[in-house]
């Protein structure tokens, strides 16, 4: 009994950890430049098939890992220069529609290059997994929880410690004043940008060779992460964490005792629980 | 607003009384109906959101509610259309207005997210339970709408009859927001805190304008469930409702013709596009960019300005 438990917490640290990308993403992007961007989810579609292709071209598995992310980091750049900046100040409903219509436009671009079959995403770590104390460790589920961590880590060291991430904050939390201050917003929205896509496309390549790859495989875990990121609240960090994290647990731990069918209820019957106890999530602060 | 040019307003109902007839293919009298039920959903969903300024992602489950409950008591209980139909969107409102009590505490990503959920939960409760759904087989054998003896049998009846549905909708919006209650509506998307100064009491009007909203959600369902005679809960998915808040948006916010005309463009424009096989679905979310990117506050404010602009030549 107590092996099963902790075998799911295992299993449910390495998903709650790709949530929590994926929820950084969307608190960053939310918090930072007070947009929906419900096409973040094609970012992480997009991500995957572009480390398929370098995989492809029989570059060795980090250096793909690597230009897969800059690239990621770079499209969204240009996405945002070209045009989500038109939309800024508009009000929300009005960014989540234009999303929604930029999503359709990347979702059915990709289609067009790599085709509706998808691919499979080749793992590199292992799926078998090894006996150890009774449970079973799968090599992919450790280096999903590391590398997620490791990615966290840097991401802390920059925001919380360098001069350039503070500036970033500094910009999240008053806009204007910070303009005032004499901090380059155009250079803050740019790294916000950026992070935002490279949380996504590395979720999307930790996640990849547990989904199958195709054009739709954005949407599940994208819906997921922006849940994670609500039930942590919005403009903290460590709250996309713990609720990535959280909602991977709640998830594989639910599993054990009820039905598969009723696993996204129970989930989503958590989320909506902790939002009418605590309206702003759970490190979340009220924004007036 | 009395001086105001209502010669396209009469021009635009006498379409609606004559369209189903100049429609010769019985697949585009189809699309018709189907461009009717998003219509009222989307009358229903402006409410909220375009007179309230609160957000839902969840309306395609309150479609699923009054469409199934209706279904049921015809089935079951053999109710009358006109019964099923009253009793249906009725309890779809309460069960609204009762969610939204709980739920309209929150704001923002928030109340995206917990409607998000909602709707979610809803669809697979409908799945997970088949002795009264029919499951993921859904719900068949719905009788067909009638009125006392008349049968609506034929396509185009049931076009007339949606037609109905959406004045009678469009009466009922109309007498809302020249009351007291529609006024509050519009103080609080202006001002919340402002609109709770003046003494509103905000969150019972936020609830109650959910609750007339999914009661209108409920009206369309039903009248889904009776025209198609079929129910399959796959159709009542997050993407519908994502749908029925870009028809509010793209035809502009805040006024009754605006989720009119964006329905209608969301309807037609993939079918004009069909001719581009597979560059349908790229062109459909470009439009969709370059409309929020170039008219923000929709299809109506860009012909709005043309009229006056028109009206000043004169």
């Amino acid at each position: 009994m107590i092996e099963t438990i902790i075998q799911q917490i295992i299993n449910g640290l390495a998903v709650g950890s790709i949530y929590a990308l994926i929820a950084i993403a969307w608190s960053m992007i939310f918090s930072g430049l007070d947009l929906f961007n419900f096409a973040l989810s094609e970012y992480l579609m997009i991500g995957a098939f572009v480390g398929i292709t370098l995989l492809n071209l029989h570059l060795p598995f980090p250096i793909a890992f690597l230009l897969t992310i800059v690239a990621i980091a770079i499209m969204a750049y240009l996405i945002d220069l070209s045009f989500l900046r038109r939309l800024r100040h508009a009000p929300h409903v009005i960014t989540m529609i234009a999303t929604v219509g930029l999503g359709v436009a990347i979702k059915n671009a990709a289609i067009l290059i790599w085709g509706t079959e998808g691919a499979h995403f080749p793992s590199f770590f292992g799926e078998k997994g090894i006996p150890f104390h009774g449970v079973y460790i799968v090599p992919q589920n450790i280096w999903i929880f590391g590398i997620a961590l490791v990615y966290m880590v840097f991401l802390y060291l920059f925001l919380y410690k360098s001069g350039l991430g503070t500036r970033v904050r500094a910009a999240a939390q008053l806009r204007v004043t910070a303009g005032l201050m004499g901090i380059n917003v155009k250079t803050t929205d740019a790294v916000i940008t950026m992070i935002g896509g490279m949380s996504m496309v590395i979720g999307g390549i930790l996640v990849a060779p547990i989904y199958y790859t195709e054009a739709n495989m954005g949407n599940v875990v994208a819906l997921k992460g922006f849940a994670a990121a609500v039930l942590g609240g919005f403009g903290n960090l460590f709250g996309a964490m713990i609720g990535g994290l959280l909602l991977g647990l709640i998830e594989n731990l639910a599993v054990s005792y009820i039905s598969s069918q009723y696993l996204n209820i129970i989930a989503y019957l958590v989320i909506i629980v902790v939002l009418l106890l605590k309206p702003s999530g759970l490190l979340g602060k009220m924004k007036r | 607003m009395k001086e105001k040019n209502r010669l396209p307003l009469l021009l635009g109902i006498l379409l609606t009384f004559i369209a189903p007839l100049l429609i010769r293919n019985e697949y585009h009298v189809e699309i018709f109906i189907q461009m009717c039920i998003f219509i009222i959903v989307a009358l229903g969903l402006n409410l909220l959101t375009g007179y309230t300024g609160q957000l839902s992602i969840g309306h395609a489950a309150f479609c699923a509610i009054g469409g199934y409950l209706s279904g049921w008591l015809s089935i079951h209980l053999h109710l009358p259309f006109l019964a099923a139909f009253v009793l249906s969107s009725v309890v779809t409102g309460i069960f609204g207005y009762l969610i939204g009590f709980v739920v309209l505490t929150t704001k923002g990503p928030y109340l995206a997210m917990i409607t998000i959920g909602l709707g979610e939960i809803i669809r697979l409760l409908i799945v997970n339970t088949p002795s009264i759904t029919g499951g993921p087989m859904g719900m068949t054998r719905i009788p067909a709408p009638n009125i006392f003896f008349f049968q609506f049998s034929t396509t185009r009846s049931k076009a007339y009859l949606a037609i109905a549905v959406i004045y009678l909708c469009i009466f009922f919006i109309r007498r809302i927001m020249s009351s007291k209650v529609g006024r509050a509506f519009l103080a609080i998307r202006e001002n919340e805190d402002a609109a709770a100064a003046m003494g509103i009491n905000t969150h019972l009007y936020k609830t109650l304008s959910f609750g007339l909203s999914t009661l209108i959600a409920g009206m369309a369902g039903s009248l889904y469930a009776h025209i198609y005679t079929v129910l399959s809960p796959e159709i009542f998915n997050l993407d519908l409702s994502i749908q029925f808040l870009t028809m509010v948006v793209v035809g502009g916010m805040g006024t009754i013709i605006g989720p009119i005309i964006g329905s209608i463009f969301l309807v037609i424009l993939p079918e004009f596009l069909r001719g581009l096989a597979k560059y349908q679905m790229l062109i459909y979310g470009v439009m969709l960019m370059l409309c929020m990117s170039f008219i923000p506050y929709g299809l109506m404010s860009f012909f709005e300005k043309g009229l006056s602009k028109l009206q000043r030549r004169r």
